[in-house]
């Protein structure tokens, strides 16, 4: 009986609503940036999978299901798109120019310290989308054969680092204006950098959202034919 | 009915960024949901379409945007073959280079952005 139910899709899409809604609870209370509703609803459920012994293929046919929507959320980052393009337009060369500088800058520092520290290339690989948002990373990954999960659990790693340690980087260096300092959050820790860019200031926010889908963009256009023409160099 | 209509359209530029995917793939590998949102940008910027007719989905997916994150981060669970030692060195270059590209952006976006100010 256990079985026929943890098969069933509505079993994988209930215990991720409910873990999804533990998690904004803590996160609505705490109000701290480590207390990421996604890690926490992540940790809930394998601790009970693991604790129940439901295997993950079982929460999988549910999970396929919310995961699914990955695609139309990506569609939908266009709207997200559009509605900074005030900002966009107001500074579209800097924005372009600037984070080109940070989307290279993530690339060759990945590329570089993955292969001094003998990283396996499908690693290496899973983690070149880390700074761009979540939808996105997923198709960049898969386009470069990465590992999908690998790739998610970076860029979170890497959104909620950025986060913390965003207001350290501007104590030691205090002088960038709040345009350079919303676009550096936004190229290196996509949306949840953004919230902690959102906190220092309007502007900062602002230009910290702009960048998150022009790096997207950007990355997904430089960062394949990148890789493939280093690779073929190496070889 | 409204929010049906609303995705069916998202959905539409999903499946013609996917066929644009699948044309270009001999020239450029772009993911097709990728182009959907240039082509939505784009659609949205030349009044082609109008914001009211997307907002009420594109509000409820990016005000959860997290919540669709879980399926594939759970699959953490049933990874194989990654050694502890791998993980240690992806949390260090993660964190290194995250530091690294923020402050590059930060400093290239700084100098353009204040030259500009000086000439005008």
């Amino acid at each position: 009986m256990i079985d026929q139910l943890t098969t069933s899709p509505a079993f994988g899409i209930l215990i991720t609503i409910f873990a999804y809604q533990i998690g904004l609870k803590i996160k609505n209370k705490t109000n701290h940036i480590l207390a990421n509703p996604l890690l926490i609803a992540v940790g809930l459920i394998i601790v009970f999978l693991l604790v129940l012994k439901i295997p993950y293929t079982a929460y999988k046919i549910g999970g396929d299901g919310i995961h699914f929507f990955l695609g139309p959320l990506t569609v939908v980052l266009g709207l997200m798109l559009y509605r900074q393009r005030l900002v966009i337009k107001a500074h579209f060369l800097s924005l372009v120019i600037g984070i080109t500088c940070g989307v290279l800058t993530s690339f060759f520092s990945i590329f570089i310290l993955g292969k001094i520290m003998g990283l396996d290339d499908s690693l290496l690989i899973s983690l070149l989308p880390k700074s761009i948002t979540t939808p996105m990373a997923l198709s960049l990954t898969e386009i470069l054969e990465g590992i999908p999960v690998i790739t998610v659990v970076t860029v979170t790693i890497t959104g909620t680092s950025g986060a913390l340690l965003a207001p350290l980087v501007l104590k030691l260096l205090p002088h960038f204006n709040p345009i350079a300092v919303g676009v550096g959050i936004g190229t290196s820790a996509h949306a949840v950098g953004t919230s902690k860019a959102l906190e220092i200031g309007e502007t900062e926010g602002a230009l910290s959202s702009a960048a998150i889908g022009l790096a997207g963009l950007i990355t997904v256009l430089i960062v394949p034919p990148l890789y493939a023409l280093l690779n073929h160099l190496i070889d | 009915m409204q929010l049906i209509k609303q995705f069916g359209l998202l959905l539409a530029f999903w499946l013609t960024g996917e066929a644009l995917s699948f044309g270009l793939s001999t020239l450029i590998k772009i993911p097709g949901a990728i182009i959907g949102m240039v082509l939505l940008t784009a659609c949205l910027s030349l009044g082609l379409i109008k914001e009211d007719q997307i907002k009420d989905i594109g509000d409820l997916l990016l005000n959860n945007i997290a919540f669709f994150f879980v399926p594939a981060s759970v699959g953490l669970m049933a990874l194989n073959g990654v050694s502890g030692l791998d993980l240690f060195k992806i949390i260090g270059i993660a964190l290194i280079t995250t530091v690294m590209t923020m402050v590059v952006t930060m400093f290239v976006t700084h100098l353009l952005t204040t030259a500009k100010r000086g000439i005008k």
